[in-house]
């Protein structure tokens, strides 16, 4: 995956607003399955060819409703003019539970992973594999040897928190949110660009 | 809470690196690495001026001094920051300090870390994010910015920190990239979440006229 400085280039002007309609589409895709749809946006990537070739690509991928699909339609328009206004999307995500029949992950592992140098994913998903299943409260009141959480902790030298509200106000409404500060104080000497 | 396992580590020198990193003449101790942003990294840090029986963590953002210009895009990212800053999204900045070859921004640890670790670790997978309503609350967010005519936020799930409050989860952190204009040239943030016509090469918008759907078949 590229990663860009900022920097300006020649090049046709685009518009700010359709760019970030877009970027936020891209997003609700990596919130929906985890993943990113494609690298970038341009030919010379498979899976962007193949979305533009084949209506259905997001639907199938992100098992979208009728609904679901013909928003990722319009938000991830390739033309900046006919993708939906930041206005409108703004009333359409307020009925996001419409647009996909479940939120999936490793149904999408065709589709790139998101980019994470320092935990593999091969880590993750041994730690919340099917087997490993449970729910955030058991992880929580589960021992350090037999929790999946520990393990991955060890693994990875990642921290790992709940940012667990006060323990009357947790209900199954509002999960505790799981926490990863991604870069352990052992390793904190890598302070340095590695 | 992460600040705990950071405090608790602090006591043990071993697993500290030998020679503490200090940002801002000493006012800031660098505690880990938080991310990469764009001009340079973030970390987490120590604020050594709070007073001894309460430890502060903030976040500090270096941005790298590439060109002279650099001065007048921190002012410019602080202050379209300023006009957004009202929306309880968003994460202002509590101070600006010059580090030499880098400014720093500093601002508020949200220890519920970033989005991108969320769902790195499957959090959505296990947790349904409806009830959280992380959609609507980014869409709202980035609404609200462009009402207020901020464009172009850095938007990626590396700069999208989360909070502990479910009713207003996401904070919005980035806004070196952003800008007011309606019309722009160049690549800003990162190739995986840019628009078809910002990309450099190959970049293609199909004609207007065509169905894009069908665009492949045409060229081909």
């Amino acid at each position: 995956m590229i990663h860009l400085t900022t920097e300006v280039i020649g090049g046709k002007s685009f518009d700010s607003a359709a760019a970030d309609v877009w970027a936020l589409g891209i997003l609700f895709v990596n919130v929906l399955c985890c993943r990113s749809p494609w690298t970038q946006a341009s030919l010379v990537d498979n899976a962007y060819t193949q979305f533009l070739n084949e209506p259905d690509f997001l639907h199938k991928k992100l098992s979208l409703t009728t609904k679901g699909d013909a928003l990722f339609l319009k938000v991830l328009s390739p033309h900046a003019s006919r993708r939906v206004t930041m206005r409108k999307l703004h009333r359409l995500a307020a009925d996001v539970s419409d647009y996909s029949h479940k939120f999936c992950g490793n149904e999408s592992e065709t589709l790139p992973s998101l980019y994470r140098p320092d935990l593999p994913d091969c880590i993750v998903q041994e730690a919340f594999s099917v087997e490993n299943r449970h729910t955030l409260r058991e992880l929580v009141s589960m021992p350090d040897d037999t929790n999946p959480l520990a393990t991955l902790s060890t693994a990875t030298h990642s921290l790992l928190s709940f940012a667990n509200p006060a323990s009357d106000s947790v209900n199954t409404a509002s999960p505790p949110l799981l926490i990863c500060a991604g870069w352990c104080i052992c390793c904190s000497g890598r302070l340095v660009q590695k | 809470m992460i600040l705990n396992h950071i405090l608790a580590h602090d006591n043990h020198s071993s697993t500290m690196p030998s020679k503490a990193i200090s940002l801002d003449s000493g006012r800031y101790i660098a505690v880990c690495r938080l991310g990469e942003g764009s001009l340079g990294p973030v970390l987490a840090v120590k604020d050594t001026s709070a007073s001894s029986d309460q430890t502060r963590f903030l976040v500090v953002k270096c941005v790298a001094k590439q060109s002279p210009k650099s001065h007048a895009l921190i002012t410019l990212a602080l202050s379209l920051e300023a006009r957004v800053s009202d929306h309880s999204a968003v994460l202002g900045h509590t101070g600006v300090f010059d580090g030499g070859s880098y400014h720093g921004i500093v601002s508020d640890l949200c220890q519920s870390g970033t989005l991108l670790e969320a769902i790195h670790l499957r959090l959505f997978h296990y947790f349904d994010p409806r009830p959280v309503g992380i959609i609507p609350q980014l869409a709202d967010a980035m609404n609200f910015c462009h009402k207020q005519g901020v464009y172009n936020v850095d938007l990626s799930p590396h700069n999208i920190f989360l909070s502990g409050d479910p009713t207003s989860i996401i904070r919005l952190s980035d806004f070196t990239t952003a800008t007011s204009d309606k019309k722009r040239r160049g690549m800003f943030g990162r190739a995986e979440y840019m628009a078809p016509g910002m990309l450099p090469f190959l970049s293609f918008i199909p004609d207007d006229s065509l169905d894009y759907r069908g665009y492949r078949r045409k060229i081909v």
